[in-house]
Parts: C-alpha cells; sequence; structure tokens
C-alpha cells in the first residue's frame, strides 16, 4: 500500500518535471506574441503541421484534381500574422456573429492599441462611419478600420487615417 | 445456480413481447404501403464505372440547380472538434454562369459568374467585390481558389468534365453496395488516394446523381472529415435573363481583396 503510493508520488514529479518547463515554454510563446499588433494571441511558432500547433485544422472542401488547385495558398495563410489563431486553410465558416467560435481573426480587446496591418473579423463597439474619396470607413477608438475581403468572408483592417481626413 | 433458473422467467415475457407467442394483432387502422425493394444487380458494379457513368451524365446537363448542405469537421489545437455547417444553393448553367447563395443567419453571401466577370456579395456588411473572371466554370473555379481562395465545396462535380478532378490519383476504389439516402437509392463507393479517402453515393437510376459526398482529409493532422449532401436537384431550372449579373444595391460598397489592398497601400505612402 504504502509502496504502491509512493511509486504514484514519483510518477506526478516526472510527470512535473516534464510538463513544467513544456508549459512554460508555451506561455512565453504567447506572451512574446501578444503585444504584437492588436490580435496577438498565441501563434504555432514552429514548422506547419507540427502537433500542438495553435492551429485550427480543416478538411479540403474538394476531393481535387491532378493539379492540386485547392492546396496553392495553404501556406501563404500561414504567413499572415495579427489573427488569434492560424488556421490551415482559409476556413469558410458561416458562424453567425462567431461567438466563441474558435475561427476567424481575432477581436481588438477595448483599450488595446491597434497596429496598422492588424485584421479583425469583429470591429469594436462605438465606431463611426467616415468616408473618404467615396470610401467607407469605420472610425474606432482613434483607429481606421477598412472592410476587406478575405477570402470569403469579411474582416476589417486597420489602415493608417485616410489623407483627406483631418487635414 | 440461480441465473439458470431465471432464465425462462426472463426470456417468456421476452418473447411474448416480440410477437413470438402471440397470435395476429387486429387489423392496422390504415393500410401500409408496400415496402420498397429494388432488386440487387446480379454482377457487382465496377466502382469505376459507375463513377464515370455519373461524370457523364452530369457532363450532359446543360443547366441545373442543387443545394448542398455541407458539416465540416474542424479540430482545434486541443484537439476537440466541432463541425461547421454551410448550406449552399447552386445554380449553373454551361458554359460560363454560376451563381452560388451561401445562406447564414447573418444574411450569408452571394457568388455571381457571368461568363466575364464575378462578384462576391456580402448584404449584411453592405460590402461587395467584382473582378475579372476566366471565360469557363472550370477555370474560374480554378482562379477563385488559387487567386482569392475562395474554395466552393463539392467544386468537383460542378466542372464540365467531373472525370477530369474525380478520378485521379486512385490507388483503391471500392463498390460498397446500395443503400438508401434521404430515401433514394444509390450506390456507395469509396476511393483511397495519398491525400484523402472519399466516399460517393450516386442515384442507382436513370439519373445517377451525386446525392452526398465524403472525404477524409489524411493530409491535414487529425484527418478531418467534409460531407455534404447534395439535395433538391432540379435539372430543368429556367433563369430570368440577368439572373447570373450582379447588380450592387445602392448603399453597397465595393471592397478590394485583402491581399490587393496590401498590394497598393506601400504605393499609395510613397506618393
Amino acid at each position: 500500500m504504502y509502496s504502491s503510493c509512493w511509486t504514484c508520488l514519483k510518477r506526478a514529479l516526472t510527470v512535473a518535471l516534464i510538463l513544467g518547463p513544456m508549459l512554460a515554454m508555451v506561455s512565453v510563446d504567447v506572451e512574446a506574441r501578444g503585444g504584437r499588433g492588436g490580435g496577438g494571441g498565441a501563434r504555432y511558432a514552429g514548422h506547419g503541421g507540427g502537433r500542438g500547433g495553435h492551429e485550427v485544422r480543416a478538411p479540403r472542401a474538394n476531393v481535387g484534381g491532378g493539379h492540386d488547385y485547392h492546396r496553392g495558398n495553404v501556406n501563404h495563410r500561414d504567413v499572415n500574422v495579427n489573427r488569434d489563431v492560424n488556421i490551415n486553410r482559409n476556413v469558410d465558416v458561416d458562424v453567425d456573429r462567431h461567438w466563441g467560435y474558435p475561427v476567424g481573426a481575432a477581436a481588438v480587446a477595448v483599450g488595446t492599441a491597434v497596429a496598422v496591418g492588424a485584421i479583425v473579423s469583429t470591429l469594436p463597439s462605438n465606431c463611426t462611419a467616415v468616408v473618404v474619396d467615396g470610401v467607407t470607413y469605420q472610425s474606432c477608438g482613434g483607429a481606421y478600420y477598412a472592410p476587406r475581403y478575405d477570402g470569403p468572408n469579411v474582416v476589417y483592417e486597420v489602415v493608417p487615417a485616410p489623407s483627406g481626413w483631418n487635414q | 445456480m440461480k441465473m439458470w433458473s431465471l432464465l425462462p422467467a426472463i426470456l417468456l415475457p421476452a418473447l411474448t413481447l416480440f410477437g413470438c407467442a402471440s397470435p395476429p394483432a387486429d387489423p392496422a387502422p390504415a393500410p401500409v404501403a408496400a415496402p420498397v425493394v429494388s432488386p440487387a444487380p446480379a454482377v457487382k458494379p465496377d466502382p469505376m464505372d459507375v463513377l464515370k457513368q455519373m461524370a457523364r451524365y452530369l457532363r450532359s446537363l446543360d443547366r441545373f440547380n442543387v443545394r448542398v448542405e455541407r458539416t465540416m469537421e474542424l479540430i482545434l489545437p486541443t484537439d476537440q472538434r466541432l463541425h461547421a455547417d454551410q448550406t449552399l444553393d447552386i445554380a449553373l448553367q454551361k458554359p460560363n454562369r454560376l451563381r452560388v447563395n451561401f445562406q447564414s443567419l447573418s444574411g450569408g453571401r452571394q457568388l455571381f459568374y457571368d461568363g466575364a466577370n464575378f462578384s462576391l456579395y456580402t448584404p449584411e456588411a453592405k460590402v461587395y467585390a467584382s473582378a475579372a473572371a476566366a471565360p469557363t466554370i472550370d477555370e474560374t473555379l480554378d482562379l477563385l481558389a488559387a487567386q482569392y481562395q475562395i474554395f466552393l465545396p463539392v467544386a468537383d462535380v460542378l466542372v464540365a468534365d467531373p472525370d477530369s478532378r474525380l478520378a485521379q490519383n486512385i490507388t483503391l476504389a471500392t463498390y460498397v453496395g446500395r443503400i438508401l439516402i434521404q430515401g433514394v437509392p444509390c450506390h456507395h463507393l469509396a476511393f483511397r488516394t495519398p491525400e484523402v479517402d472519399w466516399q460517393i453515393w450516386i442515384e442507382d437510376g436513370a439519373q445517377p446523381l451525386p446525392r452526398r459526398l465524403l472525404l477524409t482529409d489524411k493530409s491535414v493532422e487529425g484527418s478531418p472529415q467534409m460531407m455534404a449532401n447534395l439535395t433538391r436537384w432540379d435539372l430543368a431550372p429556367t433563369f430570368p435573363a440577368d439572373f447570373f449579373t450582379f447588380r450592387p444595391p445602392q448603399d453597397a460598397q465595393k471592397i478590394p481583396f485583402l491581399d490587393q489592398a496590401r498590394a497598393v497601400r506601400p504605393a499609395k505612402a510613397a506618393q
């Protein structure tokens, strides 16, 4: 009885010794990226496709032919920064509002400074539409957002203050 | 010892319950329809033949409407699996007209291809994008996927020659059998390629239409699946004259694709 519990304890300690540094590494990775851009968040730092990456994995939409046309831009997507998750392809998800849905660009936390080039799928609250040269921007907390299509999905890119405005 | 003595006590009521011991009940209030019996073919069909027959049939159609109900499996970083559903209504007229209505609770989006341009319209955000398309549906689907990352599920069966997309790299073809899919008798076929295991259910009859497609993407870790039911086939739709042409509503704004916008901005900044 006593000896088996002692074995349990030894096992637990071994697991803790292995897991501890691993967890620390993960949190460092998250922190290092958290300060970057508006999206921040965890993004898998290693080589694409590895186990345990911070990415949502989705299947292709087609059986596909010889010319691999549906795979051409998978890696291209991986180089996109400022997302909360790194998707292994441009996932076409029609979820209403993306509440808690792990797919899509990050939402910007209130009071967070946003960097030009950051991509969000949902605008912050309290935005006002600003029209410059026929283009409608959303001005939210000092940042300007312009709508873009990212694949089939509408996202908002943080852009420099449009020229002509406030000059 | 005890168990043996209990056995008849358990079995007897069970037998009575399943009608073995009781006479037929009184006549049913409504006549039960005669069961549909579709006799099995005498010879096991060749899966490649069935697939090619479907492809030939799809090639012979010059227009159709079909609804695609797609379920895609997403694998989260935690290995939890979620299903994402999507319903698309596809209208197609060969060789160069296509309209897809991606339905969703927030208004969805629509894709138009009129032979010259394609347009993507998102009513909720009141935005759209338009760009030059290719001369045929096939080339336009390729263009959308390769250049704009817009993937149409089951596009393989929409192209002029489905054989060219479906019948490639097959390492194993299996005729599984016949089964009802949404009440329609179907051939169930299974195929393997180096990257994908896929199954297709093709209507057994005069109209060999695809009724369901299921693929397991082995090239993605965890092998997520995609299943698409193809329902509401209409092989003789009538399309209004400008059905495939997008006319932007007054309040809709034309926006660029992300990559285009990023390519343009440095040039603007340099000015």
